[in-house]
């Protein structure tokens, strides 16, 4: 490398190249260097075989900043062939909706567009950055980042529609655009995957190949609707615990009602009774009663017990739990109250009984409290 | 078409690499666009792709697809090099079990050999990364002892001869007695080894005195031609202008002083030992010593070595310490942890060597290269790295250049009598003629008159004009490609190679 700068001013008084990337050295998971007599080295091309030269790519790129080591696990290609996977069936789940010509587009649809619209954007710029800094890694991680957890887990999820229903054309139709995007930024990464999605999505003659496509333009984008969907996600996500602490099934519909503190944006509220299935999303002043509750940010959420569990059941499940806590607390005491124990038992098992002790008397009051409210 | 319900990687890969090879969408031609070029690192053409490999690859792909989707001219130019010391010893091995002896092979037989073997077994690596994905320009693949390259290393070579910048030198290099052939110094690797440090008494000629010398290798005793001690060493001031006695070959030697003997450091008396250490071989040029090579080429003793004329250097330093403690010469041996350069190569242990060689001046060119860097003209990512090219270009030496090896361009020197500067430099035989006429002003002169030098560049002559040659840019200076292409964007690389 460096007698090829040396040549490049002799033989051209300039030099041959602007940026040289330094890679890492490729070590096995004990940090020795890969190497044919030591045999620690798997062959590239098993590799390639058995989670595909897409997955190996992804693999190969996870964990290797410039110039730092990569500690090769096979577990990294695992990761790679499961991230084209998570494509793929994103892929399948979009192409086996049925399309309505005449339907309305639904007011979650629109903002779950516009919202990934500028999360794309957003994301984009950081790719750039990374690219621009040569921080290649980085730049997977964020594509893979926004693939999987923004466009899988979230935007499929608020525009799928709902069980036998079909999906409006418009949606349908700014859904394979953003799709389009994202493939163009997967390319460098996976160039298989993306260009047998994109030749999927609709016949394109040579010239319209993913290959020879165009790299997505950086547009402006609106932080306020990424800042407001954060906001929903973690309301969602409280919904989503308080369904499966409780049991409620995601077929039932359940009430929502929302003490405003933090005065949130409301553009969410559509998506929030989407993936959270409510019937109702009310706004209130006052605390309720006897509703189960949580938190966002300071945020207060309620849902009506009435209709959304059987409180029978619960008042069951609930008194069993007591029951039990109870018991288990006696049986701790017991042991606290044994002198022989506590003066002989060593200080860190006489201190793990104390622990048990206050964990139970606080989970004995928190179902004290949940029984009150369903009575 | 209905999607498969399980992504099929393999099948799916096959089909659209087809694809864009059949559309072309690799290959690149000067046009008005920006160009956005990388030159692969060229691996070596008998390789087989490894895990560094497929780093190294996949981020030039995406780096290359990336620009292709940006609008740029995107070109990445694949290829291989020759790797003269590799691929000789492949090809010397495969003939040595078909029974055949390199020593019994012409040149020409030889490398016929060679590129029999190169073309049954070059490119794989190639076809490899196809399966990665690589999109490289394959219309543009080329192997550094194409025709048009070779011409390019024995151009640059000529030139810079000319230049006065390469010149013929007796040095000692670095030598590779399995391989047989002289190494660059970045071929060298030291290794942290176990040895032993051997005290051993010298008689001191007319008298009953002894002076004790330590050393690692006891076989080099036979080598010594000078003990050399501190002139402000009171210690020794008995032995000025007396001569010590060599054990085994009796050979006479003086006791010279330098002030480059550590008075501190072991026993303030210096065997010297000019054929195989090179600051020996300094102190031997500064003091007009003798010079006595016990070694043959392969590592073995010669007839300097007396009785042990034609064993191996390691199995002399374990029979000659048992012959030096039967003589009660050897006064204490302790263990000493000392670093040991081998072979990049073949892992032998490197014997420092006096020889004939051809070497390239560096600091002078050196230094717009370093500039280059300082300068962030040429940006080291990540730039952790600045500082040992910095450090490894201020002390850069002078670049052993050829090697004793038939794989590779032959050096374009040729000789026309005995004599050490008997030779002329040119790019053919014609015109190595004309020139030996005129410098020896014989015109009877013919071409049989004339030998050419028999040794081969190294690998690195080529490659270090890669992303030059690969455009034809010193044969044709001027010509549209390089013109265009030329300076590339990126090279991605491993550490490893920062040097080379």
């Amino acid at each position: 490398m460096a007698r090829m700068i040396i040549a490049g001013y002799e033989y051209r008084n300039e030099k041959p190249f602007t940026n040289v990337y330094l890679t890492g050295i490729v070590r096995d998971k004990q940090r020795r260097k890969m190497s044919k007599s030591l045999g620690n080295s798997p062959d590239p091309i098993d590799l390639m075989e058995t989670y595909g030269a897409d997955g190996v790519r992804v693999g190969m790129l996870l964990s290797s900043p410039a110039g730092n080591d990569l500690m090769f696990d096979e577990d990294l290609c695992k990761q790679g062939s499961g991230f084209v996977n998570k494509i793929w069936n994103a892929y399948r789940l979009i192409d086996g909706w049925e399309v309505c010509p005449d339907k309305e587009q639904s007011q979650s649809d629109v903002i779950a567009l516009n919202w990934y619209k500028s999360k794309f954007q957003k994301t984009l710029a950081e790719i750039e950055d990374h690219y621009g800094k040569y921080r290649i890694s980085d730049a997977l991680m964020a594509t893979y980042k926004l693939v999987w957890d923004d466009f899988c887990s979230w935007f499929l999820e608020m525009v799928k529609p709902p069980y036998g229903e079909k999906i409006a054309k418009k949606t349908y139709e700014e859904v394979i655009s953003v799709l389009e995007d994202n493939l163009k930024i997967l390319h460098p990464f996976v160039p298989f995957i993306s260009e047998e999605i994109w030749q999927h999505i609709t016949k394109r003659d040579t010239s319209e190949a993913l290959i020879v496509s165009e790299w997505p333009k950086a547009q402006p984008f609106d932080e306020k609707i990424i800042k407001n969907f954060d906001f929903a996600s973690e309301v969602i996500s409280g919904i989503r615990t308080i369904r499966k602490e409780k049991n409620i099934s995601f077929k039932d519909t359940i009430e929502l009602s929302v003490l405003n503190n933090d005065n949130a944006s409301k553009d969410f509220d559509a998506v929030i009774s989407k993936l959270g299935n409510i019937s109702e999303l009310n706004y209130i002043t006052e605390k309720l009663d006897g509703a189960l509750t949580f938190r966002a940010k300071s945020n207060e959420y309620f849902i009506p017990i009435a209709g959304a569990i059987n409180v029978e059941e619960e008042i069951a499940k609930l008194t069993e739990e007591l029951k039990y806590t109870e018991g288990f607390l006696k049986s701790v005491q017991g042991k606290l109250k044994n002198e022989r124990f506590v003066n002989g038992a060593p200080e860190k098992v006489v201190a793990l009984e104390k622990q048990k002790e206050a964990d139970a008397l606080a989970k004995i009051e928190t179902l004290k409290a949940s029984l009150a409210g369903l009575k | 078409m209905a999607l498969e319900a399980k992504y099929n990687a393999k099948q799916i890969e096959n089909k659209w690499y087809n694809y864009w090879m059949e559309n072309n969408y690799f290959h690149s031609e000067v046009d008005e666009r920006t160009p956005y070029t990388i030159v692969i690192p060229p691996p070596n053409v008998t390789g087989v792709l490894h895990m560094g490999h497929m780093l190294n690859n996949t981020l030039q792909d995406v780096l290359i697809r990336r620009a292709r989707l940006q609008g740029f001219n995107a070109c990445w130019v694949p290829g291989t090099d020759h790797a003269s010391i590799a691929t000789e010893a492949k090809v010397v091995a495969k003939l040595k079990a078909e029974g055949i002896d390199k020593a019994n092979l012409s040149r020409e037989e030889f490398l016929e050999h060679a590129w029999e073997w190169t073309h049954k077994h070059g490119g794989i690596i190639l076809e490899q990364l196809k399966k990665l994905g690589a999109s490289c320009d394959w219309e543009r693949t080329k192997f550094t002892m194409d025709p048009e390259m070779s011409a390019s290393v024995i151009k640059v070579f000529v030139d810079l001869y000319r230049k006065g910048n390469i010149y013929r030198g007796y040095r000692m290099v670095n030598w590779d007695p399995q391989a047989k052939t002289t190494l660059s110094d970045e071929e060298v690797i030291y290794e942290e080894k176990q040895g032993n440090l051997y005290y051993l008494n010298y008689k001191v000629e007319g008298s009953e005195d002894t002076l004790t010398i330590a050393t690692t290798r006891p076989e080099t005793i036979l080598g010594d031609t000078a003990i050399c001690i501190n002139p402000n060493d009171e210690r020794f001031a008995h032995l000025r202008g007396k001569k010590a006695i060599v054990p085994i070959c009796n050979r006479v030697i003086p006791i010279i002083e330098d002030e480059y003997v550590d008075v501190e450091f072991g026993t303030g008396c210096l065997k010297v030992t000019p054929a195989h250490d090179e600051n020996d071989k300094a102190l031997g040029d500064k003091h007009n010593l003798e010079i006595v090579d016990i070694l043959n080429d392969d590592g073995t003793l010669n007839s300097f070595g007396l009785h042990y004329e034609g064993k191996d250097r390691f199995v002399v330093r374990k029979e000659i310490v048992k012959e030096l403690e039967e003589m009660g010469v050897v006064s204490k041996i302790e263990t000493h942890m000392h670093k040991v350069g081998t072979s990049e190569r073949t892992g032998a242990v490197i014997e420092p060597k006096l020889s004939d060689q051809w070497f390239l001046k560096m600091k002078e060119l050196a230094q717009p290269a370093l500039d280059a860097v300082l300068e962030k003209d040429v940006n080291l990512v990540p730039e952790k790295f600045i500082n040992t090219y910095r450090h490894w270009m201020e002390n850069v030496r002078d670049w052993n250049i050829s090697r004793q090896l038939w794989w590779g361009q032959q050096i374009p020197a040729y000789f026309y009598g005995d004599g050490k500067e008997d030779f002329v430099v040119a790019e053919n035989i014609e015109e190595a003629l004309k020139l030996a006429q005129e410098k020896t002003n014989n015109n009877a002169l013919k071409t049989s008159d004339l030998t050419q030098d028999p040794d081969a560049l190294d690998t690195w002559f080529s490659s270090w004009l890669w992303p030059i040659s690969v455009f034809n840019g010193i044969l044709e200076p001027d010509n549209k490609e390089i013109n265009y292409y030329y300076p590339t964007n990126d090279l991605v690389t491993a550490p490893e190679i920062l040097f080379f």
